[in-house]
């Protein structure tokens, strides 16, 4: 008889025998139990059966199973959270948290470049060259008469004017970055440029002595003295990728900033540049350096920083409540 | 008894709490390691080894049902020590210790002072550990943990560890098989619940 009946039907007269059937299965099984003799009979040996299975009896440990407290005494395992008196979710939550500000704070930081001391530094060290060689085109008539100048004298003269300059540079170049964060287009920024690339002649012979890697800025010297003037204006807008989407000056300024720095350094080298390059790398470097001391990275540093501080402070917290307890429970 | 707070207590290392949970469960714990395992010694052993295990993995109880908890230990520890004794065959002698095992070797929770009933009792324990023994150990869990302890389907499913639908077919091929088991032992079962070759 039971050859007829199927494995799916066996586990659902089973099923219905154990009431773990829903309410339509039910019903639907019983229809069938009443038009199908064969599911019938096989529910009724199945019952006898469980019903025999059921009249096993209860078996008596032949022994007590109790654990030795001189041997088991010690602490059950229990997690580590647990045995904290902290529930594992909050831990969870918090120790989460700080490692998100730890990694948010990192991301800004790394994203954002290096910290506003570095940037200081660099622009102490770009702002020298610049207004050293705008003086050295404002007051020498010609580029032979500043390369007869002995060197250790115009470094001399030149440090302490660094200084002031750096000084006095913020203003021009606030006025500057209000021109970026103001989305001005890159005119601005060529006027801010122009007075300072207004320079007297000789300057053909000055950017001769370049040397040969400064490759554009010889390219600008081959050029008239005019377009060298100009030169600065489709300078500024031309780098304009920038990954923040700030203004052109601003692009300018942080993209260019390493090979703006690196001609800086060259035209502190050789003083005899002419004042297209010194100027323009100048400004450039300049703007580069000034935006993270006084413009618009600093406020993101300063987020970074404090971000990350408090990740910082949150993790040692957490170790400090932790070995405490940890100690305390010893 | 308080089971929840024995059990707190002994998540804290209170040894004494523990064994008064022990003492309320181990008759079950030994009864269903007997008839997984078929002997005696084997369900002893297998039933201290869960206890010390459970005492030791207490801290990972998230409550709900202890029992529950306790016995899917035990049936590890049985699956454990079958799988030691496949891999180290016990010697001839032994293994025919091991077939005379018989219910009478345990002592069973209830009584009878008539003894003809209790001759009755015994055969049917006899005759329900045989079939038992001769289901297939996955088989012979289910059918145990369903028709002799009385767990439901979902229950059975978390103690054994497989999907409910793994669970139904194994108790419905058991139950076949016991029934078929059953039947060769029609004269030691009481008259009401003698199969016949028609029902089968």
């Amino acid at each position: 008889m039971t050859e007829l009946i199927s494995e799916r039907d066996l586990i659902t007269l089973n099923a219905y025998l154990d009431g773990e059937l829903s309410t339509e299965e039910r019903t639907a099984f019983e229809c069938r139990l009443a038009q199908e003799p064969a599911l019938r009979a096989e529910l009724d040996a199945t019952r006898v059966t469980v019903a025999l299975m059921g009249m096993a009896e209860r078996i008596r440990a032949p022994r007590n199973f109790t654990l030795d407290p001189a041997r088991y005494g010690k602490p059950a395992r229990v997690s580590f959270w647990d045995r904290l008196g902290i529930p594992t979710a909050i831990m969870a939550a918090v120790g989460a948290a700080a490692i998100l500000l730890l990694c948010v704070g990192a991301f800004v930081f790394l994203s954002r470049g290096a910290p506003p001391g570095i940037g200081q530094v660099a622009m102490q060290e770009a702002a020298a060259p610049a207004d050293m060689v705008e003086e050295a085109t404002a007051a020498e008539p010609s580029a032979k008469d500043a390369e007869e100048e002995p060197a250790e004298e115009e470094m001399a003269e030149e440090a302490p004017e660094g200084e002031e300059a750096y000084e006095a540079a913020p203003p021009e170049l606030e006025t500057f970055d209000e021109f970026v964060e103001e989305e001005a287009p890159a005119e601005p920024a060529v006027e801010a440029e122009i007075p300072l690339t207004e320079e007297p002649a000789g300057e053909g012979a000055a950017l001769e002595a370049l040397p040969s890697e400064e490759s554009e800025v010889q390219a600008e010297a081959s050029a008239p003295e005019e377009e060298q003037v100009e030169a600065p204006a489709p300078a500024a807008p031309l780098p304009t990728s920038s990954p923040m989407g700030i203004g052109a000056g601003g692009v300018e300024g942080e993209t260019d900033a390493g090979r703006d720095e690196d001609t800086a350094n060259v035209v502190t080298a050789s003083p005899s540049v002419s004042g297209t390059l010194a100027v323009e790398t100048g400004v450039s470097t300049f703007a580069a350096t000034e935006t993270p001391a006084g413009g618009s990275q600093l406020p993101f540093m300063t987020i970074a920083v404090i971000v990350i501080g408090i990740g910082l402070l949150v993790v040692v917290v957490i170790a400090v409540f932790v070995i405490l307890r940890v100690t305390r429970k010893r | 008894m308080d089971e929840a707070a024995l059990i707190q207590q002994a998540q804290q290392g209170d040894v004494d709490s523990y064994n008064r949970l022990v003492l309320h469960y181990q008759d079950q714990a030994f009864g269903v390691a007997y008839r997984i395992m078929g002997d005696s010694d084997s369900a002893a052993d297998a039933t201290q080894e869960a206890f010390i295990s459970a005492y030791r993995a207490l801290g990972s109880f998230r409550g709900g049902s202890f029992k529950a908890w306790l016995l899917r230990i035990v049936t590890n520890a049985c699956y454990d020590e079958l799988r030691r004794r496949k891999r180290r065959p016990k010697a001839s002698l032994d293994a025919l210790y091991v077939e005379d095992e018989t219910p009478d070797s345990v002592s069973f929770a209830t009584h009878s002072d008539n003894p003809e009933t209790y001759a009755q009792r015994m055969d049917l324990q006899k005759a329900i550990l045989a079939c038992l023994q001769g289901l297939s150990e996955d088989q012979r869990v289910v059918a145990i943990l369903s028709d002799v302890e009385g767990f439901s389907y979902d229950e059975i499913s978390g103690i054994v560890g497989v999907a409910l639908g793994t669970v139904k077919s194994r108790l419905s091929r058991s139950r076949r098989s016991l029934r078929e088991c059953l039947q060769g032992f029609s004269e030691l079962l009481p008259v009401e619940y003698r199969l016949t070759d028609e029902s089968i």
